[in-house]
């Protein structure tokens, strides 16, 4: 019965989702199999050292770094002393300036190694700037005003009623990767969670797992699942309406598609090239309406606090990505 | 946007902790030294008689909390490899640039305070360095965050130089933006950008305080 079922469900991705599937064999053929240039525990080497010179070859550019400072401290002081006496204070101060240097650096190397230099493939910069750019504007011009008239509407705690229902519903998401990647406990900790919400917490609106039992939702996706089983990240890609992502989490959100039970609620608008799912996108819509309403904020304070919102999203992007492969 | 989810006001709260890193003579694990300021910022933003008084009580936080942190610890982490490559003197200039604006960019954040707690999970020592493990709790809201402060050891005191929120580091992030800067132009830009930055916030802070919720 079950083998019966999950081929009617193929049977019925076949059908319906061509356009995903030709998405997911496109992108599959095209970056699987290639070496993207990319390791993921690289040494600090790559990007963000190539500037640098090995340790061995910092004592001639101390010698330079004083000496810039000796002819500036010349520029400064010109005449005061005579020259004899200047040169030898100069001296003297060249002399100390060199201990303390070396001495830093050889102490220095210690936080060098501590935070690894990760480093990001992102060839398509351009793009992803672009798209990032849009994202932006998409979420100023439009998502944010829908988000503050959502807000103003529901009260709070509708507005985590309805994360939690939808929460609760695409439980097999998560469930099936915890399962995916043997991880047993947490597996047990979503299907319990989804009992005791589906039943107690009335349909889900409520998670009275988390508030009475301290069962916390484990967040597994189907990207973190391709990771486990070594598949690298790839290179960075920005999303228009989706946002930051990666190769590899690409082909996870496309694989995350077929786990989501509200794709399968079928009532479907056919638009040529593929079927849209009413229910499905109706509910990622609010989903992100939602969300946007409970997070009002912390986007305008984020791009405050960053030099380059960009970068800083990218970096964060993925180290919050390897660090949910890791655990 | 997705990893931008959680609440805000606990990551501005726990930003300002940061700031709050222990000094004690008395308190001599990296927790205690911590919890010690943590609840000193607490009390402070807990207290009724200070909430009409948002500038004094911003500077109050800001005293206790300024010598808490190792800057030149955090400024070298943050500049990285660039660190080496300075002056004495350009080290100075950079430590004293990006506390300030670190300082700057925060402080209007304690205003978003909401009576959040923080719950002490775990500590692990290593060597010279430690590392805090915390989370913040909103009753109210039913949510919390992962907060971890990672602390050195100068003489008896632990002193703060990463804030680890929600997985993301601090440092590790402002590193990676610095050093797109200095690469892809030059540590001198870097610098216009820092002081261009700090006045723009000056202006800001003058001209809408009242007008931010």
């Amino acid at each position: 019965m079950g083998f019966r079922k999950a081929y009617r469900v193929a049977e019925d991705a076949l059908k319906h989702h061509r356009f995903f599937l030709l998405l997911v064999i496109i992108l599959g053929s095209l970056f699987f199999p290639l070496d993207t240039g990319y390791t993921q525990t690289a040494p600090p080497q790559d990007e963000t050292i190539q500037v640098t010179e090995p340790p061995s070859a910092s004592k001639p550019r101390e010698v330079e770094e004083v000496k810039e400072v000796k002819s500036k401290e010349e520029e400064e002081t010109p005449s005061e002393f005579p020259p004899g006496q200047e040169e030898s204070s100069v001296k003297k101060e060249e002399q100390d300036k060199g201990e303390e240097a070396t001495y830093e650096d050889e102490e220095d190397e210690e936080y060098l190694e501590e935070e690894v230099m990760e480093t990001i493939a992102d060839p398509l910069k351009p793009f992803n700037r672009l798209m990032f750019d849009f994202n932006d504007k998409l979420y100023f011009y439009l998502l944010k005003p829908v988000a503050q008239v959502y807000e103003v509407v529901l009260p709070d705690s509708v507005r985590i009623s309805i994360r939690n229902f939808i929460s609760n519903i695409t439980t097999p998401v998560r469930l099936l990767n915890c399962i995916l990647q043997g991880k047993a406990e947490k597996a047990a900790t979503e299907y319990s969670r989804f009992m005791v919400n589906t039943i107690a917490g009335g349909l889900g609106f409520f998670d009275v797992a988390k508030k009475y039992s301290n069962l916390e939702k484990q967040d597994e996706d189907f990207g973190q699942t391709l990771g486990f089983y070594g598949m690298k990240e790839g290179f960075y890609i920005v999303w228009p309406f989706f946002g930051p992502s990666t190769v590899r989490d690409t082909l996870g959100s496309v694989g995350n598609y077929f786990f989501d039970p509200f794709v399968y609620m079928n009532t479907t608008t056919d638009i040529g090239i593929t079927k849209i799912n009413n229910i499905h996108s109706g509910i990622t819509i609010t989903n992100r309406v939602n969300e946007t309403s409970l997070t009002l904020g912390i986007y305008e304070e984020f791009k405050e606090s960053s030099f380059d919102p960009y970068v800083s999203m990218r970096s964060a992007y993925f180290e919050l990505r390897r660090k949910k492969i890791k655990d | 946007m997705q990893l931008l989810k959680k609440n805000n006001y606990i990551i501005a709260i726990v930003l300002a902790l940061l700031l709050v890193l222990p000094y004690s003579v008395w308190a001599s694990t990296p927790t205690e030294q911590v919890r010690e300021k943590a609840d000193k910022v607490l009390k402070i933003l807990n207290d009724p008689a200070l909430r009409n008084n948002k500038e004094k009580r911003r500077d109050m936080v800001m005293n206790i909390v300024e010598d808490m942190i190792d800057w030149q610890e955090v400024s070298k982490r943050v500049l990285a490899i660039h660190w080496r490559k300075r002056t004495p003197e350009e080290r100075k200039e950079f430590v004293n640039l990006y506390r300030d604006l670190l300082k700057r960019t925060y402080s209007d954040k304690l205003d978003i305070y909401a009576g959040e707690q923080i719950i002490y999970d775990s500590e692990k020592i290593e060597g010279s360095r430690a590392v805090v493990k915390t989370r913040m709790i909103n009753k109210k809201k039913g949510e919390e965050a992962s907060v971890e402060y990672r602390v050195i050891k100068k003489d008896d005191r632990w002193l703060g130089y990463d804030l680890v929120i929600e997985g993301i580091s601090a440092v590790n992030n402002y590193r990676v933006q610095f050093n797109e800067i200095i690469t892809s132009s030059s540590y001198e830009n870097l610098i216009k950008k820092m002081k261009n930055r700090e006045f723009k916030i000056k202006e800001s802070s003058k001209g809408d305080k009242s007008s931010k919720k």
